[in-house]
């Protein structure tokens, strides 16, 4: 596609890409990319130092956490978790929420007033209190996450959609199709969804980032993922109890979003500015 | 051991904590964070160690009657509440007639026992009058739960007494203000103690603020930079900073062991748990040095029964009948109970990251016998409810707590905190016996039987007994902690 | 105007009506009851004593019943009383709701008042040293959790270095602006502003991070604008050109997306309270959910859904009087 072009084009783009890439990587094969099993407490091992450092191994590039396990393994099987909510999470919201604002701006009336309503209440009420109490409904564990962090930014694609499928809904040409019988949801397909897809895409790819460090903050205040399941997010709720003993238990998995979030704001910025300059006042 | 240094009366100082107490008026709490403060605030009737005896406090003396089912209490006299009015027998039975109101709905007056009413029968002598002998009178009592609030003060706050606390004890409130805390001053006309303290007069401490830090490096960080002189309280002090500490400047660590038990239920209604040698084989296969080496950095020691090893009443003997870690022990059990292909189970746990941690440490050691142990963490309320709904295969617990008539709530079927669910009618019976035996020779025997059946049946995982922690600034002297992990300000001074 | 601000008022209120509602039905979805939780370390009860606290407290009426007499003494000023406090939840709710809305809206100062700036710097001269710093900032602004940079600010900061305080809060900053300006003392004001710092900063840096940028490509775009390049071209010097024309453009999409970063705001000063020890009702309502306190979990989120709506009327306000093209009508 003429994109990929661009996109080899572009140093930034392609940086990006090739991170992203990466990480993806990792998360699909981590299980076999891990030296050691992520989850295996080893006493003599606890707080042990990195491999460059005085009493590290080789083996044990990052060293030990605080229960005697490898940090390095378990930063490798965290990708999985924590991309795995990203994308989840961005997925849903992005679809359901494209496709609510899609039907609000085109019906009108009142299916729109309702759900602009919902978008309404759900700027007005604080998200991590929203977390929270998603989790104590739903049960601590990976999908009351995914529910919370859903919820919270599914209202940016529905108001951008809407917004697409409002200025349509005059344009001369869709009511001259409408006026010979084609159906709504075609049109939506047909026009709305390729006009506002560029936007979206941006959007979800600085989402993804977000989910992924707000997924730290969720683990942070003690909802997320249970163990022994580590992600990123639980590993820097972990790790900033022991900053003194072990900065890379924090630092590996600080790291690793770190990257991943470089690579994402890269790609999405390249996709801003080869689609439309105008994007810039998003 | 007393310091050699003398004691200087004055100075202020701020004690940081990890969590808010909710409220203090003593009947309306039952948390421990609220009793940590309302004990400075408060005198208790009588005061309780952990070898059991008892201590005058605001009674000077009592005697047991009528089959041990009333107890007259002589009191102290001239004594006033810190507004003003006096102390005295009247005002212990508004306090308890309060307690056992529904209007209070205290989650507390269970600790009063069978308690039929209160008699004043001058205006310092006070009888007690139970349905049953109440072994355990003496936990509730030593409570600042239970203690004497003033009627006066009662009746001009109504529902906001729990922020204008009035008690009778050696500090008083001052004001609560969630920016700056919850500050104290001294009680001047307070100038006696209960024996138990070593500070046999009034306090020296001019004041004391607590204040709240949630996040366990600002707390550390603040003891570090000198903004708070004090960090007690449950949980307050990571156990694992321990040893850093210790090696800070200007900074002391006090320790001692806690009294109290960290354990698991095993649920013996969920298959194949009911099987006893599978129990037996949980207990053989978690390494209980490996937890206490890894989550608690060492302070702390294996647990081998349920009753504490602080207790007067501990059982020596379940030392030998208990479960080492054996990991081939633990897989030929289960073999045995045809077991070996493994099972799931779950395990509820209190949602704190200590105990998560040991929560992971069990569930590898088990991995390794191929039990696959799905842990779930919540919140200790929601535990609460859920325990007796009997879900969980193994459920994390733990206790601090006076008297090991605690046993009864723990074990004795349909109880409210015994979530092994055991059908044993021999074990129900001792545990009944044990509460209204007063002989110490008579109920050390039940308690043994108690503990050895507990052991034998492996109905627990027993895991460890901790450490309860304080740390502070140099000058802070004379700072020691209670049965239940407390300091007092009675205590303290200020060095400097 | 006027006309606009009732309407925008019964928006607000309808708004606020329906997050109650929706709050009141998911608190009531949370399994486990306060009386539970209370119940926790108190080895002794029996089912039947709960269940009479249950009553007592006033748990046991039908959900209908008691989401009506909730809205009927809320608009008498009663929220109820908290059940682990067991005091007025209003009174509870109130005491911390300054100290959240003090960091909030000093996050959002700084969110407009370090970021704009920045922004309009790195787009002068694209591509330069600024603009890439600039850039490795606003990427790492977004890229780390706002708790985790809070502990390091605390670690290194008030710990290592010493030149802050490490958690707390002083008097309340409206006190302390006061008293500055009335006996002219900066200190005043200094003792309390320093307790507001690093709290402001962990949880502005994402949104001043993503400010930056978006000021830069607004800039950007500005000045590359027809009109710009005419004023450039008539000789205008470029100093005037870019404060005339260039800036004030630059600034508007900035103080656009403000008012939804409010809500943002609101919701990071939950985790950044918890770091700091600020006494907001971040941490109060945490554990409210945890401790199943209906009324405080109910108090909490009216306070804030009305600060918020509040701060978004506000601002919809003051857009309104500034933009000339919505001053004028549309033509």
């Amino acid at each position: 596609m003429q994109l990929l072009r661009v996109l080899t084009s572009s140093p930034k783009g392609l940086s990006g890409a090739a991170i992203f890439v990466i990480m993806l990587l990792t998360a699909l094969f981590a299980p076999w990319l891990a030296p050691h099993d992520p989850a295996a407490q080893i006493v003599a091992h606890r707080f042990m130092p990195p491999a460059w450092a005085h009493g590290g191994e080789w083996s044990y590039v990052l060293g030990g956490d605080n229960l005697g396990r490898d940090i390095f393994s378990r930063v490798v099987v965290g990708a999985r978790a924590s991309l795995a909510i990203g994308f989840l999470v961005v997925a849903t919201s992005m679809i359901g929420g494209s496709l609510l604002g899609a039907v609000a701006g085109y019906f009108g009336g009142a299916i729109d007033a309702f759900i602009m309503r919902a978008v309404d209440f759900q700027l007005a009420f604080p998200f991590i209190l929203l977390a929270i109490v998603c989790m104590a409904v739903l049960g601590p564990g990976f999908w009351s996450s995914f529910a919370a962090l859903a919820i919270a930014i599914w209202v940016n694609y529905a108001r951008l959609v809407r917004g697409e499928a409002l200025k349509l809904r005059e344009l001369a040409y869709v009511q001259a199709a409408r006026s010979i019988g084609v159906s709504g949801p075609r049109i939506v397909l047909d026009h709305v969804i390729p006009n506002v897809l560029p936007m979206i895409l941006v959007m979800a790819t600085l989402d993804i980032a977000w989910v992924i460090i707000f997924e730290a903050a969720l683990s942070f205040l003690g909802l997320g993922v249970q163990p022994p399941t580590p992600s990123w997010g639980v590993m820097i709720s972990e790790g900033r109890n022991y900053l003194y003993e072990s900065h890379w238990m924090t630092l590996g998995p600080g790291l690793a979003i770190l990257l991943t979030s470089v690579g994402i704001n890269l790609l999405g910025d390249f996709l801003r500015d080869t689609y439309d300059p105008r994007l810039a006042h998003l | 051991m007393p310091s050699a240094q003398a004691q200087t009366a004055g100075g202020k100082i701020n004690i940081a904590r990890g969590q808010e107490s909710d409220t203090l008026d003593p009947q309306k709490t039952a948390l421990l964070v609220a009793h940590e403060i309302t004990w400075q605030i408060y005198d208790s009737l009588i005061y309780l160690d952990e070898s059991g005896t008892v201590y005058p406090g605001l009674a000077l003396s009592w005697a047991f009657s009528n089959d041990n089912k009333t107890v007259t209490f002589k009191l102290r006299p001239n004594v006033k509440f810190h507004d003003g009015t006096l102390f005295n027998a009247d005002a212990v039975s508004f306090t308890v007639a309060r307690h056992l109101s529904k209007a209070t709905a205290s989650p507390t007056s269970w600790m009063l026992g069978p308690i039929d009413h209160v008699e004043v029968i001058d205006d310092l002598t006070v009888a007690y009058h139970y349905k049953d002998p109440f072994v355990a009178l003496w936990v509730g009592l030593s409570y600042s739960y239970c203690a004497p609030i003033s009627p006066a003060a009662v009746k001009k706050y109504g529902d906001q007494f729990g922020r204008n606390p009035v008690g009778t004890g050696p500090f008083k409130f001052v004001k609560w203000e969630p920016d700056h805390g919850i500050t104290l001053a001294r009680n001047d006309e307070h100038t006696w103690a209960t024996p138990m303290y070593s500070n046999k007069g009034a306090a020296y401490l001019e004041g004391a603020t607590y204040v709240v830090i949630p996040e366990d490096a600002t707390r550390l960080a603040a003891l570090q930079s000198g903004a708070v002189d004090v960090i007690s309280g449950t949980d307050s002090v990571p156990i694992d900073k321990i040893a850093q500490l210790k090696h800070m400047q200007g900074i002391k660590v006090y320790t001692r062991p806690a009294v109290g038990v960290y354990y698991s239920y095993i649920n013996t209604k969920i298959k194949p748990l009911d099987d006893v040698r599978v129990r037996k084989a949980i207990n053989y296969a978690v390494d209980k040095q490996k937890i206490i080496a890894l989550v608690l950095d060492g302070n702390g020691k294996p647990a081998h029964s349920p009753v504490g090893s602080a207790f007067g009443y501990y059982n020596p003997a379940c030392e030998k009948i208990g479960y080492d870690h054996d990991p081939a022990k633990a897989k030929a059990l289960l073999k045995e109970a045809g077991q070996e292909n493994g099972f799931t189970v779950d395990y509820f746990v209190i949602d704190s990251p200590v105990y998560r941690r040991v929560a992971e440490v069990v569930q590898q050691d088990l991995a390794v016998v191929n039990v696959q142990v799905k842990i779930q963490a919540y919140p200790v309320g929601e535990l609460f409810s859920l325990g007796p709904q009997g879900k969980a295969g193994l459920l994390f617990f733990y206790y601090t707590y006076s008297d090991p008539d605690l046993v009864y709530a723990l074990l004795k079927s349909g109880q409210g905190i015994s979530w092994s669910f055991q059908n044993d009618p021999e074990l129900d019976s001792l545990l009944d016996q044990q509460r209204v035996e007063f002989d110490h020779d008579k109920r050390r025997a039940l308690l043994n039987q108690i503990q050895e059946r507990v052991v034998d049946e492996a109905l627990w995982l027993l895991l460890y007994e901790g450490v309860y922690v304080a740390a502070m600034r140099d000058a802070v002297q004379g700072l020691k902690l209670d049965t239940v992990g407390f300091h007092h300000l009675q205590e303290l001074w200020v060095q400097g | 105007m006027l006309v606009y601000i009732v309407m925008r008022l019964a928006h607000a209120l309808a708004v606020l009506l329906g997050v109650i509602f929706v709050v009141s039905v998911l608190v009531k979805l949370i399994p486990g009851d306060p009386v539970d939780i209370m119940s926790a370390g108190n080895p002794g009860i029996t089912p039947a004593q709960k269940q009479e606290l249950r009553e007592q407290l006033g748990l046991t009426r039908p959900l209908l019943e008691q989401f009506t007499s909730y809205v009927g003494r809320a608009l008498h000023g009663d929220l109820g009383q908290s059940i682990r406090f067991r005091t007025s939840a209003l009174s509870i709710v109130l005491e911390r709701l300054p100290a959240t809305c003090e960091l909030t809206l000093t996050a959002m100062i700084l969110a407009v008042a370090i970021a704009v700036p920045l922004g309009v710097v790195t787009a002068l001269r694209p591509g330069g040293i600024i603009d890439y710093a600039g850039s490795i900032f606003g990427i790492l602004g977004v890229s780390i959790p706002s708790f985790l940079l809070g502990i390091l600010l605390v670690l290194f900061v008030s710990v290592d270095l010493g030149l802050l305080p490490v958690a707390g809060r002083g008097e309340a900053l409206t006190t302390a602006i006061t008293q500055a300006i009335m006996t002219g003392n900066a200190a005043v004001f200094w003792k309390s502003f320093r307790f507001l710092i690093l709290p402001a900063i962990a949880l502005a840096t994402s949104v001043i991070a993503w400010n930056a940028r978006l000021t830069r490509s607004a800039m950007l775009e500005a000045l590359r604008q027809d009109y710009v390049r005419f004023a450039t071209a008539k000789g205008l010097p470029r100093s005037a050109v870019i404060v005339r024309h260039a800036l004030r453009n630059a600034i508007i999409p900035a103080i656009t997306i403000i008012g939804l970063q409010v809500g943002y705001l609101l919701s990071g000063s939950f985790v950044i309270e918890n770091v700091f020890a600020w006494p907001g009702v971040g941490r109060l309502a945490v554990q409210a959910v945890l401790w199943r306190d209906y009324p405080v979990i109910q108090a909490v989120v009216m306070a804030t859904a009305i600060t918020f709506l509040a701060i978004n009327l506000l601002l919809d306000i003051v857009y309104r009087l500034v933009d000339p093209r919505i001053r004028y009508g549309r033509s």
